[in-house]
């Protein structure tokens, strides 16, 4: 009986710790594989986020010219000669319109092959150095407006230390923050903007970041892409250059000599194009409100479109509304320019204003179109989500 | 039995246990650790970053910046773009040049101990770009020129660059003194220039000017002899003998005839015809006629951005060359003239000269060439780059291509550089 009870106990112990066991290694078992399947999981989705950062920024998509017929796209790129090719652009952020983005499109199922579905956000960074001083004898103070935010920095030198203030303002929202140190970084964000001030000792260098390009599908309507409450999230970041406008014709240097002489400006706007971009004139005039400019689209006579210094930036196609008196043209005219400007410049011979026809992406900030001729260090980041 | 029992349950609870503690170890690690994945993801921002820099415009700034010794404008450039490229929060260092003789080295901030902070950090990497245009790292290059009238001031003014020194004098004893070393005893032209020497020489000037350039010796860091660059005037100014020709006296026996051997010039060394002559105007081709280059993989006119060199022909001579067939295999003609033909032939434009032998005794610092680099353009160059009908940017590809010459002639030539981005992430 003793025997058999002791038996009974020990096997009764080791039963439970067998089950014990048992239970545990299972346990261990699914831990494991529930690791091992968020982190496949997890590296599948950062894989798709930096294949298709790889893909967009290193090659100009299938076939290569998809952006005159968007329908025969196969795979997405947005590459030209190493930097961010606008029209490519453009035409992806139409086709991701709200109206536009439908799943049954073979184009649409292209752009979503490469994201792996449609949970993907797609963005266009620039940032600039919008200042750079030295510490010694600093007392400076800038405000300025950038992207419509008011921007306000001031940086003063107390001695051992530097001081930054930076204050950020746009529709009712504010920023404003301050920083004292001899070397240190700090960052103010108001969406889309991001303003850094780093001081190295030496000198202080304030850099503003933003977000020219915000595309996901639907981003027309508004609001956010989603990814907010998602679980797994993965963003690849690759820098660029890039343009924030096409330069489409441009006069340098128009002056009113002996009589304001008009001036015809010819330039072409391709099929389509209209639905695409934003159509601007930017002037670069020698002083703040000189010379005059009246400006006509396509017509000579009769009370200017636009009359400068009035009206400093002239949106001639806007949000694909017309702007203009008369509306611009993509009537087909063998490839050779289909509108024109008339300009009159009226002021001293000392006076000069330089020209420029601008198209930007449709529903663009408009103060994109200033920087429409310069080459623009930035960055495309693709976040995808589950 | 029962402590048998006992036991022999307690050895399988503790046996249970250490398996329950492997399993937990287990189930705590990292099952797909990625080794490699930051790396690649920094590796991409650098590459990225050059590229941009490269696509932007700004390596190109950054290398005429440094051509120009402007390094303080090279390295605000890079830094300022950089910044803008790269992720927040990467720190980088960007180099031009070899390590131990870097041109360029340029930081996040102003960092001084960016080795520590590199060798401490988590993620690290590097690109590494080779330059696409020569940088030239000349910094010492000593130019001794002849200039005799205001034409060629003007054109010596164009050529000379930031960082070289030169001697410039029209008057014949002055230029013998530069070339015997007796004027300044620490300067010492590498290289001689004579854009359009007008003056008739002395036989003692050509001498000198054959002497410095028939052996070049270095030895232990001190010079004798160099090489030169000239135009066409230089050798029709000076041409003489007539009683060699007269005679038929070899004219090579004579200065101006060994000056000619030392531009590669005279058909036969047993002739006594200097084989040169000089021809303008209609008759010769049309207006403006233009220099083709026509061998472009030599250090002269490697990678210039344009093949053609006009030239206002039909205003100023152009000069006719034999080249001398003892001297072929060490003459090269980099440009020809689309104007003229002699027996199918196009008249060379621009003849370079490679030094005859070159021996070196590395150990003991020593070095002995025998006729040393020379180059030749058989043009009026100053007086035709002065000329206010040149266009500018013609006027600049002349410019363009004697100080190529000039640098080559010195051996203080440009060479590719790398270029070499650093980046990390602070704080490991």
């Amino acid at each position: 009986m003793s025997r058999g009870q002791v038996l009974t106990l020990d096997m009764f112990l080791a039963l439970s710790l067998t089950a014990l066991l048992l239970g545990y290694s299972g346990l261990a078992m699914e831990m494991v594989h529930a690791r091992a399947r968020e982190e496949v999981s997890r590296y599948s989705l950062e894989r798709v986020a930096s294949d298709a950062a790889e893909a967009l920024v290193k090659a100009g998509g299938v076939p290569e010219n998809w952006e005159d017929r968007p329908s025969s796209l196969q795979v997405l790129g947005l590459s030209r000669n190493s930097g961010l090719d606008l029209r490519k652009l453009a035409v992806l952020r139409d086709l991701c319109r709200s109206e536009n983005w439908d799943p049954s499109r073979e184009e649409v199922q292209a752009v979503m092959r490469l994201f792996g579905g449609q949970n993907f956000e797609l963005r266009i960074l620039t940032k600039n150095l919008l200042v750079r001083k030295d510490v010694k004898g600093l007392n400076y103070t800038l405000q300025t407006t950038i992207w419509g935010m008011e921007v306000y920095v001031r940086l003063e030198n107390l001695g051992t230390t530097v001081r930054a203030n930076v204050k950020l303002k746009s529709g009712g929202m504010e920023r404003n923050e301050t920083k004292q140190g001899r070397t240190f970084s700090m960052v103010v964000s108001l969406p889309p903007l991001t303003v850094e001030v780093v001081a190295d000792g030496k000198t202080v260098g304030v850099w503003y970041e933003g977000v020219i390009w915000d595309i996901w599908p639907g981003w027309n309507l508004g609001g956010s892409p989603g990814w907010e409450n998602s679980p797994e999230v993965a963003v690849a970041r690759r820098s660029l250059y890039l343009t924030s406008g096409e330069v489409r014709n441009v006069v340098e240097n128009r002056r009113h000599y002996g009589r304001p002489d008009p001036y015809t400006l010819p330039f072409l706007v391709k099929p389509g194009e209209l639905g695409l971009f934003d159509w601007y004139v930017v002037l670069s005039p020698s002083s703040p409100n000189k010379p005059v400019t009246d400006v006509w689209v396509n017509r000579s006579g009769g009370n200017p479109d636009y009359h400068f210094p009035w009206d400093t930036l002239l949106p001639m196609w806007y949000h694909g509304q017309k702007g203009s008196q008369n509306p611009l043209t993509e009537a087909d005219n063998g490839g050779n320019p289909n509108n024109y400007l008339t300009l009159k410049v009226t002021g001293s011979k000392w006076e000069y204003v330089d020209v420029l026809v601008v198209a930007v992406p449709r529903c663009s900030n408009p103060e994109l179109a200033y920087q429409a001729d310069l080459l623009l260090p930035g960055a495309l980041e693709v976040r995808v989500w589950r | 039995m029962r402590e048998k029992g006992f036991l022999f349950s307690l050895d399988a609870c503790l046996a249970v246990l250490v398996m329950m503690i492997a399993l937990a170890g287990v189930a705590r690690l990292e099952p797909w650790g990625r080794p490699g994945h930051g790396y690649l993801k920094l590796e991409r921002s650098a590459q990225d970053a050059l590229n941009a820099l490269d696509g932007m415009g700004v390596t190109r700034y950054v290398i005429d910046c440094l051509n120009n010794k402007q390094v303080a404008e090279a390295g605000r450039a890079a830094r300022e773009n950089l910044i803008s490229l790269l992720p927040p929060g990467v720190s980088f260092r960007y180099t031009v040049g070899a390590e131990d003789n870097l041109l360029l080295e340029v930081y996040r901030d102003n960092s001084e101990n960016w080795r520590g902070r590199w060798e401490n950090a988590g993620e690290r990497a590097l690109a590494l770009h080779l330059t696409c245009e020569f940088i030239r790292t000349v910094e010492n290059l000593d130019v001794l020129i002849w200039a005799d009238d205001e034409q060629d001031r003007w054109f010596a003014s164009q050529v000379i660059k930031p960082g070289w020194t030169y001697r410039m004098t029209g008057e014949e004893n002055t230029f013998v003194a530069y070339l015997e070393n007796r004027v300044e005893p620490d300067w010492y032209p590498d290289v001689v220039f004579l854009p359009d020497v007008s003056v008739y020489w002395s036989d003692n000037t050509l001498s000198t000017l054959v002497d410095y350039l028939t052996w070049k010796l270095v030895v232990g860091g001190r010079e004798i002899g160099g090489g030169a660059v000239a135009g066409g005037e230089t050798l029709w100014s000076n041409r003489r003998d007539p009683w060699r020709r007269l005679f038929g006296i070899p004219i090579w026996l004579s200065p101006y005839g060994q000056l000619l051997l030392m531009f590669g010039i005279s058909p036969n060394p047993f002739s006594s015809d200097p084989g040169i002559d000089r021809v303008r105007g209609p008759g010769y081709g049309p207006y403006g006629e233009r220099m083709e280059l026509v061998d472009l993989t030599h250090y002269v006119t490697t990678g210039l951005p344009f093949t053609e060199v006009p030239y206002q022909g039909d205003t100023y001579y152009q000069y006719v060359y034999e080249t001398s067939w003892v001297l072929e295999p060490w003459l090269r003609t980099l440009g020809r003239w689309e104007n003229y033909e002699n027996g199918g032939i196009t008249w060379p434009g621009l003849l370079v000269r490679e030094a005859l032998a070159n021996l070196g005794l590395p150990w003991f610092g020593i070095t002995l060439r025998f006729m040393e680099r020379t180059a030749l353009f058989n043009v009026r160059m100053a007086q035709s780059s002065y000329d206010q009908g040149f266009d500018g940017l013609e006027r600049e590809r002349w410019v363009e291509l004697v100080r190529r010459s000039i640098e080559w002639a010195s051996r203080q030539k440009a060479e590719l550089q790398p270029i070499v981005l650093y980046v990390w992430r602070e704080g490991g």
